[in-house]
């Protein structure tokens, strides 16, 4: 048997208004944030599953989701799955914001050092 | 007639059901523990309110896969009655056995308060002592009531007289303000307020009386769902 990491993300469906959402959004442009819209609050699963191969673990989580993980009356949802090498439990919770931390950091970074060469050649000046 | 008012996990309007209906309609009732597997015995079966399995995942969403489900969806197929109450709505919902869902109340707020209903439907074993278009003041106690189905469902709702109760001031913003509905068959009602909870003149209504007396009428007749 060949061991699987699962991650599951469930969310009302677009036409489900979602009260959470709508509170965190409206707290969001409460702090001066702008451009924030929306936003809707969703669950996320994740789960190691034994399968014969790729394609039998597809199907299982499938029927998981449409069974158990997510109504279907009210939501949708969507999954990922990586087998797992040597069998060892190597998949960690994913940071999901870390790589657009990462670049955010970097591009503001970038202006900063943009900035101080401008401050420079004026002072220079 | 015997009643069988069903035990979940964390289900805590369990001994207020069995209350309600032996002070309504003097019959027997007994509280059958989730894993049973066989609700022969029983004319009705009761879902009562409270939290099963802690609303973990889904309300209802976790009791729906209890063992006596099986049990109660062979009662449902018999036409015997069903009435899931509050957090026996959302299984039934969630089982299928009634359509829609029930979401998160759209204030977020968690409502604890006498609601009048409108009694939409008196054609069924649930509301036949009720007057057509009665307003009946009956408790809701809950955060996660917001009943919502499609519009195809919706106009099925409609089109064949399955909005038992609509809420006269709805608060939790259910679609058409429904408070209660029956399936296809009639035989399978779920509603959010709580009739065990309006069964004297101290508790300020004894409106929810008059559900429990329906169906006792209803089974004590004889008459079959087909």
């Amino acid at each position: 048997m060949r061991q699987f990491d699962v991650q599951v993300r469930v969310g009302l469906k677009p036409s489900v208004f979602d009260p959470q959402g709508n509170a965190v959004e409206k707290s969001i442009s409460g702090l001066g944030h702008t451009g924030v819209s929306e936003v809707r609050i969703g669950k996320y699963m994740h789960f190691y599953l034994e399968s014969e191969d790729a394609v039998a673990a597809k199907m299982k989580v499938k029927e998981l989701c449409d069974t158990v993980l997510c109504n279907p009356v009210i939501e949708t949802y969507d999954f990922q799955i990586c087998e797992m090498a040597d069998g060892s439990p190597v998949a960690q919770q994913p940071d999901l914001t870390q790589p657009a931390l990462t670049q955010f950091e970097e591009k503001r970074s970038e202006a900063k050092q943009a900035e101080a060469k401008q401050t420079e050649m004026e002072e220079q000046k | 007639m015997r009643w069988a008012v069903v035990v979940f996990p964390a289900s805590n309007c369990d001994d207020d059901a069995v209350k309600g209906i032996t002070t309504a309609t003097g019959d027997e009732a007994v509280k059958v523990w989730h894993q049973e597997t066989n609700l022969d015995d029983f004319d009705a079966i009761v879902l009562p309110g409270g939290f099963s399995y802690g609303d973990y995942l889904r309300s209802g969403a976790i009791a729906r896969f209890s063992p006596v489900m099986s049990a109660v969806r062979t009662a449902a197929d018999q036409g015997k009655l069903i009435l899931g109450i509050c957090n026996g709505f959302q299984v039934l919902t969630e089982s299928r056995l009634l359509p829609g869902a029930l979401l998160r109340n759209s204030h977020l707020q968690f409502r604890c308060e006498m609601a009048p209903l409108r009694v939409m439907n008196t054609n069924s074993p649930f509301t036949r002592l009720f007057q057509p278009g009665d307003e009946i003041h009956i408790p809701i106690a809950h955060g996660e009531g917001r009943f919502f189905a499609d519009e195809t469902q919706l106009d099925e709702l409609r089109r064949d007289g399955r909005i038992a109760f609509e809420y006269l001031n709805n608060p939790n913003g259910s679609v058409a303000n429904i408070a209660g509905i029956v399936n296809s068959r009639g035989n399978v009602l779920g509603m959010m307020p709580h009739p065990e909870r309006a069964v004297a003149h101290w508790m300020n209504s004894s409106d929810g009386e008059k559900i429990f007396q329906s169906m006792h009428q209803f089974v004590e007749e004889g008459v079959v769902i087909g």
